[in-house]
């Protein structure tokens, strides 16, 4: 796996905050997390894990919905009024509506119960990644040797060759490039590519995806680069 | 009589009959005045004859009567020498005139009850449809609702009466556009109106079963042109008994019909226990053994031997996790009134997303999706129906040969898939198939339980669940035999109509 190579990138050591009520998964998220050279902190309940943000030199926080005190979403829109602290939340599987919910108020990427702890440690690469790029730097470019995508310059190409795309299918590929790794809602990117007004409108997005994907060559049923997430978003599949 | 059946006009009765005689009466006299001229004397008295038989054919014997009389006088009066007068000179005179009004009662008598007759046989035919009908719409009505309301309607055509309709120990009432006084009301609740009775403009019949009373009808008869006659009346208890019949088969289909549901729903629940506690303690002895054995003896272990356990708590949980997943997904559709929340998703991409997902619990299944071009995307409820294929893509890969390749096809179908076709979405294995006489069967629940072979980890759900999930979604599933041994699932699900163009508000 290109992981283990990239693994100085990866291992930079974070503070991770882990908030389930369920001693077991607080166990095991600490034993994997600890493993991969990551600080854990624990807490077990809203407030516990209210205090140990607020105590700060928090990198990532993964936090369960379900929590005993206070309703995790509860906890996410508080958070977010002081601290743009990265999240990964813990749901269940059958509610597509409260993933999108929670990644609405601030949630930055989810896992469904039951997780493989690989699935979590990808999300939380990502994440950590992103967090490394300070938000100001030039915007960067996205190259894996065949797609090549140049956030600054506008311009894509695909095996050395300029791919043309519309604007609205540029917008899309962009704010999935800019998100590499992580979930974007349907209704972030309605709202981003076709202004507030149009939130509902999946019809449109699923449109353009198809679109986007023929023009790059991708394959919704095994998907490369695009991939979709049934009932709640998008992933913009980066190479491990 | 042709003629006769012919008209249009119903028989005059009341006052208005009286007014006819005399009108016809004066017409006739108006015609002979103006007639005189050309024709005899004698003929005259034909002249009077016809007015005399269309006034009895209009109306009834008394209008008949006063009509022959009139003609009489007035052919006497106004015709027959001396004029104005009613002294007759002429001997042969008295007898034309004595015979005339003979003629006349006579003729007048037979008419207007031949009229009658007709009119009588045209209520009789009136009665027979509406019978008919009656009995035509009793028959599809599926629930005493649809009883109730095919007697309100019937009796309101062809009684012009408004039904009030009270079945008893169902609370329902025929919602009428009148309800009987309280009074009224109160002694039929009471049981002292079982018998014919009749008040304050309402009559009541009873609903009679062989061996109770089911309910009441009230009739509100129809104020003002004399209530129902004598047929009308037969008419009405002869509805009545039909409705009554009719009340009794829905109540016996209704009876038969829960307790088939209740036999069902036992059969289920047994299954689904014994179903419970085996396949969730199956994985669950994987799991606890599997542990321990790594608790008390993992140091003494080879590391194969590690992780070979260590991958049967995961795959093992995992199976759990799945039949866990099945059970939930079953119990909202038991449920019946699941709101599918839809949105918009192409097929080829929850394909994809579900591949995804099988494949951390099948490392080695394949897949080969093939899509025709130019599909557009569905509107669907993508988790339940993405659990749907799930089920579908899992049972391929299961029964699959090692490395075989399982094939799903993605295009459009149906009877005229010009038009209106329908997406169908097949995925063909190459496993050992499903022998004729079993194919409709492997969607009920708990089919592999109860057929003895439970397959390598069926649970006998995953397939009742995806009928369940695609049947709401307006779809079909079968399972086919594919050319060349394995099985085919086609599943079929409506198109939607294309959704507006996500380009507007001017890209590209």
């Amino acid at each position: 796996m290109s992981a283990a190579a990239n693994a100085t990138d990866d291992r930079v050591p974070a503070r991770i905050l882990v908030v389930d009520d369920e001693p077991q998964i607080r166990r095991f998220l600490d034993i994997s997390l600890r493993a991969q050279g990551h600080h854990v902190v624990s807490a077990d309940s809203a407030q516990g894990a209210l205090d140990a943000l607020a105590a700060g030199s928090v990198d990532l926080a993964i936090l369960d919905l379900g929590l005993p005190d206070r309703d995790g979403m509860a906890v996410l829109s508080e958070l977010r009024q002081w601290s743009q602290v990265p999240v990964i939340v813990l749901t269940a599987r059958d509610d597509e509506q409260e993933k999108v919910a929670a990644l609405d108020a601030g949630a930055n990427d989810y896992v469904t119960k039951p997780f493989g702890v690989q699935e979590l440690m990808a999300r939380v690469r990502a994440l950590l990644r992103a967090q490394a790029q300070p938000a100001d730097a030039a915007p960067p470019v996205y190259d894996d040797g065949c797609l090549r995508v140049d956030l600054a310059r506008r311009e894509v190409t695909l095996a050395g060759s300029p791919v043309v795309l519309s604007r609205k299918e540029y917008a899309l590929l962009a704010a999935l490039v800019r998100h590499a790794g992580r979930v974007i809602t349907q209704p972030q990117l309605l709202r981003e590519i076709w202004g507030p007004t149009h939130q509902q409108d999946t019809h449109y997005l699923r449109i353009l995806v198809a679109k986007l994907r023929h023009k790059l060559g991708d394959d919704a049923a095994a998907p490369r680069w695009i991939a979709t997430e049934p009932g709640v978003g998008l992933r913009f599949v980066a190479p491990r | 009589m042709p003629d006769a059946a012919a008209m249009p006009m119903p028989a005059t009765s009341g006052p208005l009959g009286y007014v006819l005689a005399v009108a016809g009466s004066a017409l006739a006299v108006l015609v002979a005045a103006l007639t005189e001229r050309w024709l005899g004397l004698d003929d005259l008295s034909l002249v009077f004859m016809l007015a005399v038989l269309v006034v009895a054919a209009r109306t009834h014997t008394g209008p008949a009567v006063l009509t022959a009389v009139l003609c009489f006088l007035a052919y006497n009066f106004f015709f027959i020498e001396p004029r104005y007068t009613f002294y007759i000179s002429a001997r042969h005179g008295v007898a034309t005139v004595a015979l005339f009004l003979a003629a006349a009662l006579l003729a007048g008598r037979l008419a207007s009850r031949l009229a009658m007759q007709v009119q009588a046989l045209r209520a009789a035919g009136r009665h027979a449809a509406a019978r008919q009908e009656l009995a035509r719409r009793l028959t599809v009505a599926a629930s005493e609702e649809e009883v109730l309301q095919a007697a309100q309607e019937m009796m309101r055509d062809s009684l012009r009466a408004e039904a009030w309709i009270q079945v008893a120990g169902s609370g329902l009432e025929g919602q009428a556009g009148a309800v009987p006084p309280e009074a009224v009301l109160r002694q039929v609740a009471e049981g002292r109106r079982a018998e014919t009775v009749e008040e304050h403009g309402w009559w009541f019949l009873p609903l009679h079963a062989p061996d109770r009373l089911l309910g009441v009808v009230g009739l509100k008869l129809p104020s003002g042109a004399g209530g129902l006659d004598a047929a009308e009346r037969q008419l009405a208890r002869t509805m009545v008994d039909d409705i009554a019949q009719a009340l009794q088969r829905t109540r016996l289909v209704a009876a038969l019909q829960s307790e088939r549901v209740a036999a069902e729903t036992e059969r289920l629940r047994s299954a689904l226990l014994s179903s419970v506690s085996h396949d969730l303690r199956t994985p669950l002895a994987g799991v606890i053994g599997a542990a321990e054995a790594l608790e008390s003896y993992g140091a003494d272990m080879e590391a194969g031997d590690r992780r070979s356990l260590l991958a049967t708590i995961r795959e093992e949980g995992q199976r759990l996790d799945g039949y866990i997943q099945n059970l939930l997904d079953m119990t909202r559709l038991g449920q019946g009134g699941m709101a599918l929340r839809r949105d918009w998703i192409g097929a080829d991409e929850l394909l994809g997303a579900t591949i995804t997902r099988l494949q951390r619990h099948r490392p080695d299944a394949r897949f080969q999706v093939v899509v025709e071009p130019g599909l557009g995307p569905l509107r669907v409820n993508p988790a339940l129906l993405g659990q749907a294929l799930y089920n579908v893509l899992d049972n391929a890969a299961k029964f699959s040969p090692t490395g075989a390749l399982v094939e799903v096809r993605v295009h459009r179908a149906g009877p005229d898939a010009a038009v209106q076709p329908d997406l169908c979405i097949d995925v063909r294995d190459r496993g050992p198939g499903i022998p004729a006489a079993e194919r409709g069967r492997v969607f009920d629940a708990f089919y592999s339980m109860s057929r003895g072979d439970r397959g390598r980890d069926g649970t006998g759900l995953g397939l009742a669940i995806c009928r369940g999930v695609i049947e709401a979604h307006g779809g079909t599933i079968a399972a086919l035999p594919a050319d060349g041994g394995g099985t085919c699932m086609r599943i079929t699900l409506p198109m939607p109509a294309p959704g507006p163009d996500a380009e507007s508000g001017g890209a590209s």
